[in-house]
């Protein structure tokens, strides 16, 4: 069966959402231009380096304010369009004007997965002082996921809208497989706490091996060179790395790395509301479960803690395009052989 | 898609365009970074050594500032590429990513692209969809694997000759058995048995081995359904043709299931060897319909679609069971029924309901999977298995008993249990505590189905409970059917004490009297002048026997009551034997209960120990011996005469009456032939008294019935109600309305001896006169209940098919009358009817009650002539019109889809013929050709979408 990624709506709605996305696209690589020589041109020689992903330069305290209220607006937004509104649309506008400011525009530097070691190090460390907003940072979306669920993925993240935006054609990973690389957020969230707060002193017989305090999760960021449009030769191939496997398995780093998810997947667990995929009765037919690129649908019911709430199944049940009343009036859908 | 519009070449142009660009950039982008990481850091090097030696030499600080400015022109050109280069990138990347999400190649836009990409790209949807036109889509495929795992193949047996049969068995068999011609069915039970069918070998060394003749060896064996002459298939799968089973599309399931093992039409048995189909008249597992049983295990609940599923269900089973026999043999053993006596009662008891619906709705896992979880939470309850309790439609249930209060789970999965069990048993000690604890959170953040409580498995039984009374049933589903001590915990063996050391066989009878109760086996005679009859006839030697073959399909009480209770009947049968003088009596039971039997051969053998059956009864001089017979599988041996020939190891065919059994019945000496539930009455009758019995009932029918309430209710099951009640009450407030808000249509009661009932007429209360006045009668207490989707005719055909198969062929009105009216029925049905066909019905229907022997005979044509009486329109639209008006008859049906299908594919998902394509988001068609008709896809689809005409 061919994989439906569009949903079977109307055209009008389709060619209105082309527009606008394309738009988008145009505004967005012109604001990478922007950003391109809002940078001081490198200096060749050995004043030269190439900036460092760790440590963006500090921003005025309106504008980190600014950005606490964006990210909870954001958040607000999400929740509202995923679980009221229930628009695939809408989701996919708040995820790439998400991924035009926090991705694009403030270079993925300000986020909820890096704020896991700023926390950290402001618990171990009582000289390290940790601003509000990274505090706002990590614990808005831990906030809204024990209410509402992965709403920050699915809306809000930039890292995940990227990886969302080149899903070209899902394949499916066996259950198994999957089960088994869903354990490895927690591996690297251990990894990332160890190496924020205290750093790794080890020695095995002859082996000695002394690694101080690092941010490993930005470090080794995959989508933050690519955000900056530079970065040091590891964090490119990475992201290169995990752009082409995006295309073909549904937001790898989401549900395989991203040691925020993985705390986000345990709060959402205890989520008063969550994704329910059709608006009213099961039907069980499965559509969605076919639907759904991150095999998130386990017995044909969104897993709280795997849905990255992309609201894509809604698009796929015909439940709710009977409701939404979009089923019928796509002349491509229905075509009986007289 | 030949000829591309300009449309969908500039569509094809720009993806071709935006995807070479975005590679021409990428390529150039990496080309120049790579070329950046290579030779910079010799650059570096080099400017490094300049400045270095700049510091002292003025000569290479003029080198130097030409260097650095070449250098600093080569890093603003690079700086251009990245930039211009990054900006094609992004937006043909954009472009590319819009272009093929939202023009795909289906749109028409691939037209102008080479074929060789196009297949490279894997982005031809049309010829992938050809191929899978008839296959489900992926996830639908796993689904449909979950419900249909793959069926396991089926190697040919080895080829070998048929093995030289060792007939060493047979002269066993004619040891144990005996070689009196009345020992014949008991004999080729066990030849049957031994070699699977009756060889011919083997018969012929019975008859030079003992004194029975060849005639009755074929007599016999050809009159009963259980004997074959042919050799059988590794495994038997039988179908049951009840009537529940019937209305629930068990043809389909036989069907599917012939598919499954590619039977050809004419034989029973599958090319390999395996498996032999067999249709059944009944198992009595009516609730669970449509059922199947492969050997012993019984699958219910089934449909066309999950039909395969059973056989490699059934293997598993197979594989289960064998690797338990080689391991831990016993853990199977544990907990069967009669095993929890004298354990040492716990705080906590948990009932679990291993009745033949129990177990056929996988109440065994459960029970697996209960004392798994008991014992890891500390042992602190005791897992008792109980019989049916009469809710079959929540089979497998699962009662908690905890300080006098009750919780009853229903459509327990084994998955569930635990969460049950955590919320009654505390664990035990501290390490079980925690050990708990951190399963449950465990299991809470990774599944989120851990975190559906127990209490969404809680069953409020009040509304089915509510208008019944319980008599015959007070201990089902409350005690362990073979535990003695739970019996007598309940009441039980003080009716038999009292009588035996109280009252005289005449004050017996006379309680029975005043109780008013009457046979429940279908004529309603009064039990007390039955009783009086065999007590007043001459003769050394009387025999009592419990009529256990329960043939009406779609009546399962005796069964239940077999299974749940069985010391009640071998209580009852105890004081009948006492009332009339017997000392000896039979339990007739079904071949087609092994539980029951088995049951009641544990029973009669444990009563036995404790003094309540042999010689002198709890010390009074009163003998009684007990014996369990079992029937070969005719219908027609419920009638009175007819079991007892049977018993007597001959063809069972009714006799002429008088003399009636009470006066000369089994071996010419007057018996006392009652009905299980009767017979089960007895108990609470004595105990109670019996002015409480009668204080049930009407005028003329006293006490309670049970019945079988199955059919298109909500809730279906055992119910037992007084006399009196209304058909309305039971359909409305006991079975809870019609299933999926269909029209109430009519009920079926007594099996294919009764008639239907119809709804205009739901007021008529259950009484044996009320109910013959409809034209139907009490029968032995099924209820069938039809809803608008049932055809009249069709379920008259059904009725009439089963009993023209029963009939003896003794009387030539029964055995050609109704082969006729069978044919005309089945005219009709195929829209072949005449006008004058009406007319003959009714004739041939007077002439077959008049002039046939048995009840069989008399009462065939009743199905036939109520639904005349109240469904006439029924017929005259099928002769006239052409037409069912319910949508029953294969052959004047045809199925559609409408307008309103949302394009979910359940339909397709269902159809086991595949006559539904698989079009997600579209509407489907149904292929009226590959169509069989058989109503799943009306079922599966959930907005009403498919009509039926």
């Amino acid at each position: 069966m061919k994989w439906r990624m569009t949903s079977p709506r109307s055209p009008f709605l389709r060619s209105r959402r082309f527009w606008l996305l394309f738009l988008v696209f145009a505004a967005l690589s012109s604001s990478l231009l922007f950003a391109q020589y809002q940078k001081s041109p490198p200096d060749f020689g050995d004043s030269y380096s190439f900036p460092s992903p760790t440590h963006p330069e500090p921003r005025s305290a309106l504008v980190r304010s600014l950005d606490i209220v964006l990210l909870a607006a954001a958040l607000g937004t999400g929740t509202w369009l995923i679980l009221k509104r229930r628009s695939r649309n809408g989701v996919l506008m708040l995820s790439i004007a998400s991924l035009a400011y926090f991705g694009f525009y403030r270079k993925g530097c300000i986020c909820p997965i890096g704020s896991i070691q700023n926390v950290t190090l402001s618990l171990v460390d009582s000289h390290y002082i940790v601003s509000l907003s990274v505090i706002a940072f990590f614990f808005l979306p831990l906030v809204t996921a024990l209410l509402f669920g992965r709403i920050f993925c699915g809306a809000v993240c930039p890292l995940g809208a990227i990886q969302d935006l080149v899903l070209l054609r899902p394949k499916k990973v066996p259950e198994k497989l999957d089960r088994a690389l869903s354990w490895l957020p927690y591996v690297y969230l251990g990894l990332a706490v160890l190496f924020a707060g205290w750093g790794l002193n080890l020695a095995l017989g002859s082996l000695e091996i002394q690694v101080g305090r690092r941010f490993l999760i930005c470090e080794w960021d995959p989508f933050v060179g690519i955000f900056r449009v530079a970065g040091p030769f590891h964090m490119m191939a990475i992201g290169a790395g995990f752009i082409l496997l995006g295309m073909f398995y549904g937001r790898p780093y989401c549900r395989w790395l991203c040691p925020y998810g993985g705390l986000l997947a345990i709060l959402s667990r205890f989520a008063w509301k969550n994704v329910q995929i059709t608006p009213d009765k099961e039907l069980d037919c499965g559509l969605c479960a076919d639907a759904c690129p991150y095999g998130a649908i386990h017995d044909l019911r969104a897993d709280r803690a795997d849905c990255l709430a992309c609201a894509r199944c809604y698009e796929y049940c015909p439940r709710e395009l009977e409701l939404s009343g979009g089923g019928r009036a796509d002349e491509e859908l229905v075509q009986v052989k007289p | 898609m030949d000829k591309a519009g300009w449309k969908e070449n500039a569509r094809t142009w720009i993806g071709l365009g935006s995807a070479c660009t975005a590679l021409l950039s990428a390529t150039l982008l990496l080309a120049f970074y790579l070329h950046g990481r290579i030779v910079t850091p010799g650059d570096e090097a080099r400017v490094k050594a300049l400045k270095e030696e700049a510091k002292t030499d003025i000569e290479v600080q003029k080198v130097l500032q030409p260097e650095m400015d070449r250098q600093h022109l080569v890093l603003v050109k690079r700086r251009t590429v990245y930039d211009w280069g990054g900006l094609a990138l992004l937006v043909s990347a954009g472009v590319l990513l819009i272009w093929y999400r939202w023009f795909r190649p289906d749109r028409g836009c691939w037209a102008a692209v080479p074929a060789w990409l196009r297949a490279y790209l894997e982005m031809i949807p049309d010829r992938a969809e050809e191929a899978s036109a008839k296959k489900l889509p992926r996830n639908v495929e796993e689904k449909a694997a979950r419900l249909t795992p793959a069926m396991p193949a089926l190697p040919p047996l080895p080829a070998s000759p048929p093995p030289a049969l060792d007939l060493g068995a047979v002269q066993e068999i004619l040891e144990s058995r005996g070689r009196d011609p009345e020992a014949v069915i008991p004999i080729l039970q066990a030849i049957q048995s031994r070699y699977r069918y009756l060889p011919g070998e083997a018969l012929k060394k019975v008859c030079e081995a003992s004194a029975i003749s060849p005639a009755r060896i074929a007599g016999v064996s050809t009159f009963y359904g259980q004997f074959r002459h042919e050799p059988v298939g590794e495994h038997v799968i039988r179908v049951c043709e009840g009537t529940a089973c019937h209305v629930s599309g068990a043809v389909e399931v036989e069907n599917e299931l012939r598919r499954c093992l590619r039977m050809t039409n004419g034989s029973d048995t599958d090319p390999s060897g395996r498996f032999t189909i067999e249709r059944i008249a009944c198992v009595g597992s009516c609730s669970l319909a449509p059922v199947v049983t492969i050997d012993e295990e019984v699958y219910g609940r089934l449909s066309a679609l999950t039909a395969g599923r059973t056989i490699s269900d059934f293997f598993q089973a197979l594989a289960r069971k064998k690797k338990n026999g080689n391991g831990k043999r016993g853990t199977a053993e544990a907990g069967l029924p009669g095993q929890s006596a004298g354990a040492r009662p716990r705080p906590v008891e948990i009932r679990i309901g291993l009745g033949s619906c129990g177990i056929a709705s996988g109440a065994r896992q459960v029970q697996t999977a209960l004392q798994d979880a008991v014992v890891s939470l500390g042992g602190g309850a005791d897992v008792k298995p109980v019989g049916c309790g009469g809710l079959c439609h929540a089979e497998p249930l699962v009662e908690v008993l905890e300080n006098g209060s009750r919780t009853l789970y229903g459509n327990v999965a084994p998955d569930d249990v635990r969460k049950i069990a955590r919320r009654h048993i505390p664990p035990s000690g501290l390490l079980r505590k925690v050990r708990e604890g951190l399963q449950e959170a465990h299991a809470r953040l990774f599944d989120d189905r851990a975190w559906v409580p127990a209490e969404s498995r809680e069953v409020d039984a009040a509304p089915y409970m509510n208008k019944q009374v319980r008599v015959v049933l007070e201990n089902c589903g409350q005690i362990d059917p073979l535990s003695l001590d739970d019996y007598r915990a309940r009441e039980g063996t003080q009716a038999l004490e009292q009588c035996l050391k109280l009252l005289s066989p005449e004050a017996v009878i006379e309680k029975v009297r005043l109780s008013g109760l009457r046979g429940r086996g279908g004529a309603g005679f009064p039990t007390a002048v039955k009783w009086n009859i065999v007590r007043r006839a001459s003769g050394d030697m009387k025999y009592v026997i419990c009529n256990g073959d329960e043939g009406d399909p779609g009546a399962f009480m005796d069964r239940a009551v077999m299974e749940a209770d069985p010391f009640r009947v071998v209580e009852g049968l105890a004081i009948a034997a006492y009332a009339v003088g017997a000392a000896e009596g039979f339990v007739y039971v079904r071949r087609e209960y092994p539980i029951a039997s088995r049951h009641m051969k544990e029973a009669i053998r444990l009563a036995g120990e404790n003094g309540l059956l042999g010689e002198r009864i709890l010390g009074s001089d009163f003998s009684f011996r007990l014996d369990v017979r079992e029937g070969a599988g005719a219908f027609v041996c419920g009638e009175e005469t007819a079991l007892i020939l049977s018993m007597e190891g001959e063809r069972g065919m009714p006799r002429l009456r008088p003399p009636y059994p009470a006066e000369a019945g089994l071996w010419g000496k007057p018996t006392l032939i009652n009905n299980v539930e009767t017979l089960a009455c007895l108990p609470w009758i004595l105990r109670r008294g019996p002015e409480a019995f009668a204080a049930m009932g009407t005028e003329k029918s006293k006490g309670t019935k049970v019945f079988s309430l199955v059919g298109k209710v909500n809730r279906g099951g055992l119910i037992e109600v007084p006399m009196g009640i209304t058909i309305r009450e039971i359909v409305e407030d006991i079975g809870g309305g019609i299933r999926d808000g269909r029209k109430f249509k009519a009920v079926l009661a007594g099996g294919p001896s009764g008639g239907c009932i119809p709804a205009s007429l739901a007021d008529t209360r259950i009484d044996y006169e009320e109910l013959a006045s409809t034209g139907s009668i009490m029968g032995s207490g099924g209820l069938a209940v039809l809803d608008d989707r049932d055809c009249a005719v069709e379920i008259a055909r059904y009725f009439l098919h089963f009993t023209q198969n029963e009939s003896c062929g003794k009387c030539t009105f029964c055995r050609i009358g109704t082969k006729r009216m069978l044919e005309i029925l089945e005219r009709i049905c195929e829209g072949k009817g005449r006008e004058t066909d009406l007319r003959t019905l009714e004739e041939l229907s007077g002439l077959v009650k008049k002039a046939s022997l048995c009840g069989l005979g008399q009462t065939a044509p009743n199905p036939v002539l109520t639904t005349l009486r109240y469904f006439r329109h029924e017929y005259e639209a099928h002769i006239r019109d052409r037409r069912c008006p319910a949508a029953q008859c294969k052959a004047l049906i045809h199925y559609r889809v409408l307008d309103n299908c949302t394009g979910c594919t359940l339909c397709a998902q269902a159809c086991p013929a595949a006559a539904i394509e698989n079009r997600p988001y579209e509407r489907h068609e149904v292929i009226d050709d590959l169509c069989t008709r058989c109503g799943m896809c009306v079922s599966a689809c959930p907005e009403n979408a498919i009509e039926v005409a």
